[in-house]
């Protein structure tokens, strides 16, 4: 777009906004109880983008820090204001964001990319290529500490140098098979803004509130930020692709589902995300509520606490037992009562596609198989019913998380499931930190933790799903401890297989190697369930979430049908 | 109210319980929440967390309450959630009670120090937030069932505590507990014998109502999701449905039936506590003001045929009581005739007093003259005032009368003022509202009153309290004469006053009726009240009015032997001057 | 007269002001003295600037003996320092402020419409006892009390949503708006929490008053007064409910003093970021200091509102200060 109509038509642009929110506030305040009569600007038949509003009952963006925010919205909402090298395009692969154009040098040890000329952030300074060089020398500076977050997207990077204002040159240790695929994940900062922050050890970044209004790069501005209530983001005329044609959007967070399926229903929202299949029945029969349902990029598994130095419950290591554990959850039951039978169902923690083994499928409900299994290790059902093995019960504490969704219900079904097997399962629910805290603590020490639930997005390419069970993820993202040196070993070289078709074996026999080694053994891949108001076209395009941490297209795209 | 010198049986107490229909409910619906809890495997064929079916299924035969968000049968929830739910309530009352009581019996008994101290300590526990304490606990030490009950046990003890502190002093002040202490038994054995049993009652009350608060307590920790997440209880069923969508899933059984089980039991526990309440506190009076009018019924026939055949009187009486009969309905439904074809009469300026022992009618008859018996009387007669009937002219047509036509003044031991408003504004009041007197014209009266009646100016800006028993009843004389009557109507005017004050005060009634040419109507078993006061008087007994005349014959010659008795029976009671101090001799 | 209205005063106030002192050595023993995440985490706000760490030590003596950090406590407090926030490192006085500006009103108002209510029920029903009335209003005040809250906000939203907001405080897409246009959203969003609130206060209200009434309805001075030829009206405004106050202001004072904190599971229901919540979202991300300072507001508020309601019955009765 040009630069010059775009500024001057910066301030046409503020005024028509305010004109149609201020319309829309007379209808409010005139028609005060009119029924189904949205607030703000969703007015129906209105030209012009819009504002799209977005209700959430489940997650939360928990920080504008892109080093401290690990929630999937706070992702997906640094993904809508900041810009990325590269991103995913509607077909799942990669494609440019920043970056326009790139080649791998030096046996793939060098890359070498072209950004986007005459950028600007949103307070007007230029955004170069020397952003990104800044934020990725940052980055790999202190990715032991405060800048651990942007750990997976810089796993090799050696330095980042820009030799001009469009130029940015990569070097890394190792052929970067992956580069693209985990550049995608970092954040570019503005120099200029968080420089002044790191100080002497990087601790400031962390501390670093970055207030909204934030100094944004990507096609919207973040402005508006109240913590557990509401994002506000509105159209940058500064961004440097393609203008979206949204004015504006804003995510209101909703403590219970039927508030926020009632907003969307009467019109206070224009669209729902993070829905579960109960959510999409119910949408499926509202007036002009449209309903997408389909594959997410997310899987949900039991996982089993793998640290081979624990001391008790070492039944827990063998496959045996995880095999066992796997044969008495049925999946499907769980898909049909958690999910209404919207999940996909897998074996792998990679998506459905072009990297996921094939001959790997789903562990089919085999209770009497299991109790087999247990029965042949040698662990005998006491008077209670519970099996002892090796001396002590087999009674674990299954941990949860009250950012899981429905995990009251997750418990009651995986403690009745195991129970068929003479397993115990005490099932505790505590907050996002403390569980956290818990199963790798104490102190990344993963000693604390027997059984837990959790899920992890997972994205086009592997190769982030793969990290979570390296050793190097150990007080990182590695969750279960589980740690094995040929693991890494095969993990490294898939890393640095630039060519698809040899790095797809590699890939499949690390998925059987955790199929084999079960610390997580997978449920389904969750539906991503969205709902939206019949007047927004383009939604619901891309696989997962319209509002989307993959890729920028979708909310460029969405407007309102006139 | 005097103490009773015996104990009472404790026995008998309990068993009124269950014939007030509104506990009988209550404690019967407890019971049966409790019985079909405890016997859900024999009402439903489903275990608690089976998949009886689709999810959200619609209530149908099978499922008569319909299925939840798992597929689970929502009626069976119920029944076993009841368990949990009501295991909570009552194990946490119980809790409740026993520290409450220990607490609240031991301060209220010993008293003194140990008083102080423990009720300090339940006033600081009463200003702990207590919802959110419980949520802090339940999140930092996990929220199994025995915490729970711990929970809402310790801080739900301060309510039992306090209430039972009340009731434990006024029990100790009783005279057989004084009489015991006396002789020497142990507070042990004292608390066992004498208090406890009398407590009971009370104990049984709070710890039903704290069976509730727990129930509600239990639904509120699950709902914020700090439940025992391995149980079905009502309010993780309520939880459930909020979490899982089940109203927007059109499942709105899977929300209602549990909160209307809460609600059920809850509203049972209120029921029985609220009875239990109101037969501890009874209402030893009957309102003096209810919705329902007392009935009137027009002069008996005869009467009336008499009546019209008699000559009419050159002027009619002042005030002229005609065949008078008024029935009171008491609690069990009996009606009792308590006034029975009283007629008399009285002129301007007469000075007339009804005389007879306690429940001979009187307080009743002069009650019905100005219309104030209650909403159980029914009344038969004519009571007319300057010949207009008052009881066939309605409460509006009583209130013409009322205070400018005839006052009142009632028994010097009543609380005749409103302890909150001041004398002078109550004695304002009538005179602006009957009279459109101005703030200042009627203040000026007021004073002129209060004069009157030897009380200085001062009195008007004084509260009730303030005031004595003799300035209270000077104050209600004055009261009564704000707006002119030409009859008083005088009850027992001088009961519960000192000898000398009494004197005064009937002094003081007969100077003000001289002066101000004001008929007096006088209730009274006091005979020589009437002696000071009256020149003519009536006996009542028994409702009936059984000789009437001028006082000198009533004493000297009394023709029924009842009066001969009464007044025969009153000794000379020497008559002291109010104004020398010294007997007037007889 | 004076005299003893000042020493009851004075009385009351020595009362009021050792509560206090009570209420912050609790609070602090609490949350400081207790072993565990408690007292560490005061001092150890995660991702916090080592200018941060160090400000908190010296402030609240981290590093000192029990008793002095109780001495800066107060000190602290009297500045009104209250900690910092775990959650999002700012300070926990501004989050409560502004949790507690918006609970006020919703507390305020649901009281006020129960009291309203309940008052005119109660008198009617004592007034109308043994007829129909009576055991109609008192049994629809009971179930409504029977009733969990969280329950009838769930009821209300199902039916009523269409009509007023089903969460939130504002609608957050209504920017750029006059101040009319905001003040009519807040009122949308704020009728239905404030009708749950009401609706689970007001049996409790209507019992009371109803008691309360029926006892003075026996009084003396309730037969002078009709005696007097006054109506009926007046007599039950001006004698019977007047009179009845005396408990019944009791009752108002506890209620707005704990309803504060008691609002938290209609906050939750509707998403009213009010100081309930706040206890509830502290708790639940184990934000210690500011979950010590909504503590502390919440037992001090109890604390004022019973030392209010003591200084009322000097008003409302003035037979108290001469006993």
């Amino acid at each position: 777009m040009d630069r010059l109509t775009s500024s001057a038509a910066h301030g046409r642009r503020h005024r028509r906004v305010a004109g149609l929110l201020l319309a829309a506030a007379v209808s409010t305040a005139t028609a005060l109880s009119a029924a189904g009569c949205g607030g703000g600007a969703g007015a129906a038949g209105s030209t012009g983008g819009g504002t799209l509003r977005f209700g959430d009952a489940l997650s939360n963006i928990d920080a504008t820090n892109p080093f401290v925010g690990t929630n999937v919205l706070a992702r997906a909402a640094y993904e809508q204001t900041y810009p990325e090298l590269v991103q995913y395009g509607y077909d799942n692969q990669i494609t440019g964001d920043f970056a326009k154009s790139w080649t791998f040098g030096d046996d793939g040890r060098t890359l070498t990319m072209k950004t986007a000329a005459d950028a600007k952030w949103s307070d007007g300074r230029p955004l170069t290529s020397r952003d990104a060089a800044w934020t990725l020398n940052t980055a790999v500076k202190y990715k032991d500490g405060p800048t651990a977050a942007f750990g997976s997207g810089i796993d090799g990077l050696v330095s980042a140098e820009a030799p001009d204002a469009t130029t940015l040159v990569l070097h890394y240790s190792r052929a970067a098979g992956t580069a693209l695929s985990q550049l995608r994940r970092v954040p570019i900062l503005p120099q200029h803004v968080w420089a002044p922050h790191v100080g002497s050890d990087g601790k400031g970044l962390q501390s670093f509130r970055n207030e909204a209004p934030i100094v944004s790069g990507g096609p919207f501005i973040w402005t508006t930020f109240k913590k557990d209530q509401v994002a506000l983001f509105k159209r940058n005329p500064n961004y440097y692709g393609k203008a979206p044609r949204l004015e504006g959007f804003g995510i209101q967070h909703y403590s219970s589902n039927d508030a926020l399926l009632q907003s969307l229903k009467n019109g206070e929202i224009d669209a729902a995300l993070e829905l579960n299949g109960v959510e999409a029945n119910s949408l499926k029969g509202m007036q002009g509520i449209k309903v997408k349902s389909g594959p997410g990029w997310i899987w949900d598994a039991l996982g089993i606490n793998s640290n081979p130095k624990r001391t008790d419950h070492r039944e827990l290591l063998d496959p045996d037992v995880r095999m066992a554990f796997a044969k008495a959850i049925d999946t499907k039951e769980l898909n049909d009562r958690l999910q209404l039978g919207y999940a996909q169902p897998t074996a792998t923690q990679i998506p459905v596609g072009e990297f996921s083994d094939p001959s790997l499928k789903p562990v089919a409900v085999d209770v009497a198989g299991a109790n087999a299994l247990l029965d042949r290790l040698g662990y005998r059902k006491g008077a209670n019913g519970i099996r002892v093995a090796d001396g002590h019960p087999m009674s674990y504490q299954l941990d949860l998380s009250t950012g899981f969704g429905s995990s009251e219900r997750v418990a009651q079904l995986l403690t009745a499931s195991l129970a068929r097997i003479g397993v115990k399962v005490d099932a505790k629910i505590m907050d996002g930190s403390a569980f956290w805290d818990r199963v790798t603590g104490p102190d990344y020490k993963y000693t604390n933790s027997q059984l837990f639930v959790e899920s992890w997005s997972n994205y086009p390419d592997p190769d982030f799903s793969l990290s979570l069970q390296t050793c190097a993820q150990l007080g990182g993202l590695n969750e279960t401890g589980y740690c094995n040196k040929d693991y890494d070993k095969l993990y490294q070289r898939q890393a640095s297989e630039i060519d698809v078709a040899k790095r797809k074996p590699i890939v499949y026999r690390l998925q059987q190697m955790l199929y084999r080694d079960r610390p997580f053994s997978v449920f389904y891949n969750e539906p991503a369930i969205e709902g939206w108001r019949a007047q927004w076209t383009g939604y619901g395009r891309m696989k997962g979430s319209t509002f989307s941490a993959l890729s920028k297209f979708p909310l460029i795209d969405v407007h309102r049908a006139s | 109210m005097s103490a009773p010198a015996k104990r009472p049986r404790p026995g008998s107490q309990l068993s009124w319980i269950l014939r007030d229909p509104r506990s009988a409910v209550g404690a019967a619906v407890l019971a049966l929440a409790v019985a079909v809890t405890v016997g859900a495997p024999l009402l439903t064929g489903y275990g608690p967390f089976d998949h009886a079916g689709q999810v959200f299924g619609a209530p149908s035969g099978a499922h008569p309450f319909g299925l939840d968000d798992l597929g689970q049968d929502v009626l069976t929830q119920v029944l076993y959630g009841g368990r949990i739910s009501l295991l909570v309530g009552i194990t946490a009352a119980l809790v409740a009670a026993v520290i409450g009581g220990l607490v609240g019996i031991s301060a209220g008994y010993f008293g003194g120090r140990a008083d102080t101290v423990l009720m300090a300590v339940t006033d600081y526990t009463l200003i702990v937030p207590g919802i959110p304490l419980m949520i802090a606990i339940a999140a930092a030490f996990g929220s199994s069932l025995a915490m729970i009950v711990i929970m809402i046990g310790v801080l739900s003890w301060p309510q039992t505590a306090r209430i039972l502190r009340s009731q434990v002093r006024s029990v100790r002040e009783r005279t057989y507990v004084r009489r015991a202490s006396v002789l020497g038994v142990g507070p042990a054995r004292m608390i066992r014998t004498h208090v406890l049993p009398q407590v009971a009652p009370l104990m049984i009350a709070t710890t039903v109502l704290t069976v509730a608060q727990a129930i509600f307590v239990e639904t509120a920790l699950a709902f914020l999701g700090l439940g025992d997440p391995g149980r079905v209880s009502w309010g993780s069923m309520i939880y459930n449905a909020f979490d899982r969508g089940a109203v927007s899933a059109g499942a709105w059984w899977a929300l209602i039936y549990p909160g209307v089980a809460v609600a059920v039991v809850v509203l049972a526990c209120s029921l029985v506590g609220q009875a239990i309440e109101a037969k501890l506190n009874p209402r030893s009076r009957v309102p003096y003001l209810s919705g329902k009018r007392f009935t009137v019924e027009p002069v008996a026939a005869e009467h009336a045929a008499a009546a019209a055949a008699a000559p009419a009187a050159a002027t009619p009486p002042l005030l002229a009581v005609e065949h008078l009969d008024v029935w009171m309905r008491n609690a069990a439904g009996d009606e009792l005739h308590v006034v029975r074809d009283v007629s008399f009469s009285l002129g301007r300026a007469d000075r007339f007093a009804l005389v007879g022992e306690s429940g001979s009618g009187k307080t009743t008859t002069l009650m019905s003259v100005l219309g104030l018996l209650p909403s159980n009387a029914r009344v038969r007669g004519a009571i007319r005032y300057e010949g207009r009937d008052l009881l066939a002219g309605g409460e509006a047509g009583m209130r013409t009368v009322r205070w400018k036509e005839i006052a009142m003044v009632f028994q010097g031991s009543m609380n005749s003022f409103s302890p909150v408003h001041t004398v002078g504004a109550q004695i304002v009041e009538p005179m602006r509202l009957h009279n459109g007197a101005s703030r200042r014209a009627a203040r000026a009266r007021a004073a002129e009153l209060v004069g009157m009646v030897g009380l200085p100016a001062t009195v008007l800006d004084r509260y009730p309290h303030e005031l004595s028993g003799g300035m209270r009843q000077r104050a209600a004389i004055a009261m009564a004469l704000a707006c002119d009557p030409k009859v008083l109507l005088a009850d027992e005017p001088t009961t519960a006053l000192d000898a000398m004050v009494q004197a005064q005060i009937l002094m003081l009634l007969r100077r003000l009726a001289d002066e101000l040419d004001i008929a007096v109507l006088l209730v009274t078993h006091d005979l020589a009240s009437v002696s000071l006061l009256c020149g003519e008087a009536a006996v009542m007994q028994r409702g009936a009015l059984i000789e009437q005349g001028t006082v000198d014959a009533l004493y000297h010659d009394p023709k029924h032997p009842y009066t001969r008795e009464l007044f025969g029976a009153a000794l000379d009671i020497p008559v002291v001057d109010a104004a020398t101090g010294k007997v007037v001799p007889a | 007269m004076h005299r003893d209205r000042a020493h009851y005063v004075a009385r009351r106030t020595a009362a009021a002001l050792l509560m206090v002192v009570v209420a912050l050595t609790l609070n602090f023993v609490l949350f400081r003295a207790l072993p565990g995440d408690a007292s560490a985490s005061f001092g150890a706000v995660p991702e916090a600037t080592p200018q941060m760490r160090e400000q908190l030590r010296r402030d609240f003596g981290l590093s000192d003996p029990m008793p002095t950090q109780f001495v800066k406590y107060v000190e602290q407090l009297g500045h009104g320092n209250l900690g910092i926030s775990v959650v999002d490192r700012q300070p926990v006085t501004g989050r409560l402020g502004d949790a507690l500006k918006n609970t006020i009103p919703l507390a305020l108002g649901a009281t006020l419409l129960a009291i309203m209510f309940g008052l005119l029920t109660g008198t009617l029903a004592a007034w109308r006892q043994g007829g129909v009335t009576d055991p109609g209003m008192t049994g629809v005040a009971l179930t409504l009390n029977a009733m969990p809250v969280q329950w009838v906000g769930l009821v209300l939203i199902v039916g009523f949503s269409s009509w007023f907001a089903s969460g939130g405080m504002h609608d957050p897409f209504l920017v750029d708006v006059g101040a009319w246009a905001r003040f009519t959203d807040y009122l949308r969003h704020l009728v239905l929490p404030m009708t749950t609130l009401a609706l689970s206060l007001f049996g409790s209200f209507h019992v009371i008053v109803r008691s309360a009434v029926l006892e003075t309805l026996g009084e003396d001075y309730v037969l002078t007064a009709r005696a007097k030829g006054l109506s009926t009206a007046r007599i039950l405004r001006r004698y019977a409910l007047r009179n009845a106050l005396l408990p019944t202001a009791t009752l108002i004072a506890l209620t707005l003093g704990f309803v504060v904190g008691g609002a938290v599971l209609t906050e939750t229901v509707f998403s009213w970021p009010g100081v309930g919540r706040a206890v509830y979202d502290a708790v639940t991300h184990r934000d210690f200091p500011m979950l010590q300072g909504a503590f502390l507001v919440l037992t001090l508020s109890v604390v004022l509102f019973t030392y209010l309601a003591d200084l009322l019955y000097l008003v409302l009765d003035p037979r108290v200060a001469a006993s």
